[in-house]
């Protein structure tokens, strides 16, 4: 399908595109992402008039994850961890209090940590999503990922891939970070096995290879 | 088909194909690769898993059935509360005459699981115990990790510190030697005291602004596992090992161990094997409870794999004319007894097969040899810091020994170690269900008022693990998963009393229980202004 | 989680309108509206999603001093050269509040704005006076965490680490609805539950924050800040405490705020007076310990508060007056 890469958007769906439904956004989220609504009296020129509203019904979405353009319906009020795993299958994600709390659901938006759960998908338009698929693959595995397992920086596994998402972006900020900054860096992910020790130990021995 | 998170894939299968799942068991398969932690609650299917499974079978399509966090904390039980009242008679030498406990523990709806373990662990004399499971109506209570042993040493080690400091020159470790016949923990003591600084000079006891202290406690455990399980090894035409049991992996490196114990029978490294798990189709395996998993499956899997090796063995030899008896396998070559090589690699030793692979089911025996242990031992200590103003306490550092047995896998075992004492100190200063007084709702059912310890919080954690053949099985490994966070809770609460100079009978340790703690003791000697402030 | 419309309007008018008509919420981040649309707690048809308004995000300067776009990241305030230099006390505040994950995602505006975090009010079983209903569970129930002063009619505490210090600056808070601007005083900005226990903040219907002022004339490198909390990864304030000291270089010109311990954040002046009565030594420390309880009215649960802002206090105005911790 041929895309068009101003609006984001499949070419044949572009004529029935708007510039009511051509968001534009602020600065920090810079989405330009398309939202298609069905059903909407498209094609009615009102932007700077009558605000967009989508939903409740499902619209179309596109997302940037993991470096790929992914297209789904979904209702406006999904949030992004809930797209992700249950519209893109990419179940690494995990979701476990789905609050904010714990950091399972953690991925990256443009290189910056962020609970997938607390957010909705929309607004992720426009940026770039990391997810632990994203990172590496059991073939191909990070530095970090291999450092994870040499250290046993994982037991049950379900907090690691938001433990290995936040620690990725700690050490893309800081290359060398002590153990404090460490700490710092995955106060927002809940380990119920009580694994921290390890992980701290896996970002020293990534640190230490020089890789992230 | 169910793909269940369970601590016990056979048991899943057997409560759904039970008079509520009316299921047959041979139409029903329970897969559980990963469980994603257990810690206890996932010994059952609850009615969560039976609910998923019928609505399955009376819809026809397949059900996704998810507790969400609330749905989890308020529905799928708790560990059950205690409150234990223990009176203690120790004589001038320091020697413990009798003990008197009355303890009561909220099983919630349920009946049982809610006893203190307050009187396993050392000489106790004359003992008067009674203990009573007071219902509530605050939903079932499940087991966590080491049920009911936190809690019971929780009371039981405040008890021994007490019983200690009435008695002149006694300090609680050499009180607790003399009171404990552990072959194991004797030296554990020792261990513990040095590495945690026991006698290094601090400002203890309410003195300062940040206090300092430390405090000890011991766990038992009774791990070495049991009947209950079989292994199938299979070895291909090809080459290829596979080993597998249907039971499941909580994060506790079942599989790695699992697959360590053929390949080292075998003689071949371990990237050689594979391991199959979590699969009810597959061989008989025990649930992972009482951390005997480990104890229980190893013996099965090292005499399935003795056995396949001995048919291998024997087909090289028919096919090669030499003697049985006198050929063994050593880094995946062929090997004769006086260690010489036969120029026959693994792979090509299997190449010599006439069938397509050899498979060898065995069971674990039932029974366990006299061996020289039957327990596993450990001692914790903990080094806290409380600042006086705020009450706010940081655990600093925790020294954990801890005996496992034979050890199979060091990394694996330590990481067990440093999660037992994680939890325990989670469970020391964090951890607690709110239930409203007036609607009897539980008003933290999530995680940022239920919680946990996080990684700012979590101490340095200085495991030494203690290498012991005890002899009770052909692997001589005994579980680690609960004995460790038996004795944390109760060696912060020491170390808490020894920073501020006043005890707190009452987990989780808050700041408010502090501060209250601190007024109290500081009350009868003028008012409660602030602490004698800058000292 | 009940699906609900999304509105995106690209203006402040657009979006002023929108809640004027059916009382929509607005969302900033979502990280405290999504949560009380899960626990429905709230079950809005339709929320109105601010990203997108062109010119609220961001930090600049002026004349008056810096302006926090109220889209503007917690984390992007913590880490601004601007905010650090010129009013550390609020970047000391935000760099430990909730966690990396949502310091990336909460704006400022939205962390004004939020809902108190008592358990009562964001439990679906219960109603009370600030939901709709009269009375209060905590005064009678669970209220460890709960308020100390002004806890008669409603016992929350205001829960944004940040307020207590934007007040201790003097911070204006601009806000906009269709019928134009207003600023307010941030000290002015937080409603009590004697005013209206249904109100967090001074907003109207329409109104939005969309910009905070930190006066330039209220910048001073005399700032002490404590905080007790039970855990150091995520967890909300028990109580703290915020110390400024003379204020914009003008001798005697203090701010003593408390957070955490009443429904919002407690400018004391009867401490201030005392800090400027004289040097801070032992006796003045020890009169603000005297005096900072004052006033309270513990509930059964809460009267620990009390003794923890004695010892924050003397924390707070050590640090704030370069003295090392006693």
């Amino acid at each position: 399908m041929a895309m068009n890469p101003e609006s984001g958007l499949p070419d044949e769906q572009r004529e029935k595109v708007s510039r009511r439904t051509f968001i534009k956004g602020a600065s920090a989220v810079a989405a330009v992402g398309v939202v298609q609504i069905p059903g909407a009296a498209a094609g009615i020129d009102k932007a700077g008039v009558e605000p967009d509203i989508l939903g409740p019904g499902p619209v179309s979405i596109r997302l940037r994850v993991n470096r790929s353009d992914l297209d789904v319906e979904a209702p406006p009020s999904t949030t992004l961890l809930d797209l992700l795993r249950d519209h893109h299958g990419l179940t690494g994600t995990k979701r476990v209090c789905d609050r904010g709390s714990c950091g399972a659901c953690t991925v990256l938006i443009d290189g910056r940590v962020v609970d997938s759960c607390s957010m909705l998908a929309i607004d992720a338009i426009g940026s770039e999503i990391t997810t632990i698929e994203g990172i590496g693959t059991p073939e191909n595995l990070s530095d970090l990922q291999q450092a994870f397992i040499e250290t046993d920086a994982l037991q049950c596994g379900f907090c690691t891939p938001g433990m290995v998402v936040s620690c990725t972006a700690l050490l893309e900020q800081n290359p060398s970070p002590d153990r404090d900054q460490i700490r710092q860096g995955i106060a927002g992910n809940i380990c119920r096995c009580g694994t921290y020790q390890n992980v701290i130990e896996a970002v020293e021995y990534a640190s230490r290879k020089g890789g992230k | 088909m169910c793909w269940a998170s369970t601590q016990a894939t056979f048991g899943f299968r057997g409560e759904l194909s039970s008079s509520w799942g009316k299921v047959n068991a041979s139409e029903c398969r329970v897969l559980c690769e990963y469980v994603g932690g257990g810690f206890g609650s996932k010994f059952s299917a609850g009615r969560e898993g039976v609910i998923g499974a019928l609505l399955a079978k009376q819809a026809g399509v397949p059900v996704k059935m998810l507790l969400d966090r609330s749905g989890e904390q308020t529905s799928a039980g708790n560990r059950p509360d205690s409150l234990q009242k223990i009176r203690m008679g120790v004589n001038k030498d320091g020697i413990i005459q009798a003990v008197q406990i009355r303890s009561w523990g909220t099983p919630g709806t349920g009946t049982g699981g809610a006893g203190a373990h307050n009187d396993g662990i050392y000489k106790l004399g004359e003992v008067d115990k009674v203990e009573y499971g007071v219902r509530t109506n605050c939903g079932g209570a499940r087991a966590h990790r080491a049920p009911g042993w936190p809690q019971g040493s929780f009371a039981l080690e405040q008890m021994m510190d007490m019983a200690a400091a009435s008695i002149e020159g006694i300090d609680p470790i050499e009180f607790r030697k003399k009171n404990d016949d552990h072959p194991i923990r004797g030296a554990e003591y020792d261990i513990a005291r040095e590495r945690i600084g026991w006698d290094n000079d601090r400002i203890r006891g309410g003195a300062g602004s940040i206090c300092s202290g430390v405090g000890m406690a011991s766990n038992l455990w009774f791990s070495a596992g049991g009947g209950g399980a079989s292994a199938l090894v299979r070895i291909a035409k090809d080459g290829a090992v596979e080993i597998r049991n249907g039971a499941q992996d909580i994060g506790t490196g079942t599989r790695t161990v699992m697959g360590m114990v053929a390949a080292e029978e075998l003689g071949i490294p371990l990237e050689m094997v594979s391991t199959r798990i979590g699969d009810t189709n597959d061989p008989q395996g025990p649930m992972s409870g009482g951390s005997t998993t480990i104890g229980t499956l190893t013996p099965a899997a090292r005499l399935a794999a003795h056995y396949a090796k001995k048919e291998l063995l024997a087909v090289v030899a028919e096919r090669k004319g030499w003697d049985p008896t006198d050929l063994d396998i050593r880094a995946a070559r062929v090997i004769k007894n006086d260690g010489s090589d036969t120029g026959l690699s693994f792979q090509e030793a299997c190449a010599l097969m006439d069938d397509d692979a050899i498979e060898v089911l065995k069971a674990r025996p039932r029974r366990n040899y006299a061996g020289f242990s039957d327990t596993n031992a450990g001692v914790q200590a903990a080094e806290v810091e409380v600042d006086m103003d705020t009450g706010v306490v940081r655990v600093k550092k925790v020294v954990a020994v801890a005996d496992a047995g034979k050890l199979i896998n060091p990394l694996t075992a330590e990481s067990q170690v440093r999660g037992g004492v994680t939890q325990g100190v989670s469970y020391a200063l964090h951890e607690r269900r709110i239930m409203d007084r007036q609607k009897g709702r539980m008003l933290n059912d999530d995680l940022e008022n239920y919680k946990i310890l996080g990684s700012v919080d979590c101490p340095e954690i200085d495991v030494v693990l203690i290498d012991v053949y005890n002899g009770k099985s052909n692997t001589q490994v005994m579980g680690l998963g609960e004995p460790p966070i038996v004795a944390t809770a109760a060696a912060v609460a020491n170390a808490v009393a020894d920073a501020i100079g006043t005890r707190i009978f009452e987990i989780p340790i808050t700041p408010k229980k502090v501060l209250e703690a601190i007024a109290k003791k500081n009350a009868p000697a003028g008012g409660k202004t602030k602490k004698g402030a800058r000292l | 989680m009940k699906p609900f419309q999304v509105a995106l309007p690209s203006t402040i008018d657009q979006a002023s309108k929108l809640q004027l008509k059916d009382a929509s919420p607005f969302m900033a981040a979502g990280t405290d509206l999504l949560v009380r649309i899960k626990d429905y707690v709230t079950v809005p048809d339709m929320i109105i999603d601010l990203k997108r308004i062109d010119g609220i995000n961001g930090i600049t300067s002026d004349d008056r001093g810096v302006w926090l776009g109220a889209l503007t990241r917690m984390h992007d305030v913590a880490v601004s050269e601007k905010i650090q230099q010129g009013y550390p006390a609020l970047a000391e505040t935000i760099r430990n509040a909730a966690t990396p994950q949502i310091r990336n995602m909460a704006t400022i505006g939205g962390n004004i704005c939020q809902q108190p975090r008592c358990w009562y009010l964001r439990h679906e079983g219960y109603s009370c006076a600030k939901n709709g209903g009269s009375g209060c569970w905590a005064r009678d129930g669970e209220n460890e965490f709960h308020a100390i002063f002004g806890n008669k009619v409603c016992a929350v505490v205001q829960p944004s680490n940040a307020a207590p210090v934007l007040v201790a600056y003097g911070a204006v808070i601009e806000v906009q609805g269709s019928d134009g601007k207003r600023e307010i005083p941030a000290g002015e900005f937080f409603v009590t539950p004697e005013q209206d226990p249904r109100k967090d903040v001074d907003l109207t219907s329409g109104e939005l924050v969309t910009r905070i002022l930190l006066p330039a004339e209220n910048r001073t490198t005399r700032w002490g800040y404590s905080e007790a909390r039970e855990k150091q990864s995520f967890d909300w304030a028990l109580a703290s405490v915020t110390v400024l000291l003379d204020r914009g270089g003008r001798a005697g010109e203090h701010r003593v705020v408390l957070g955490a311990v009443s429904p919002v954040p407690l400018r004391r002046k009867d401490l201030e007076k005392i800090l400027a009565g004289g040097a801070v030594d032992g006796d003045r420390i020890s009169s603000l310990k005297k005096k900072v309880g004052e006033g309270a009215t513990p509930l059964s649960g809460n009267g620990y508060k009390v003794q923890m802002l004695q010892g924050l206090i003397g924390k707070a105005v050590r640090q704030a007056s370069g003295q090392k911790e006693g």
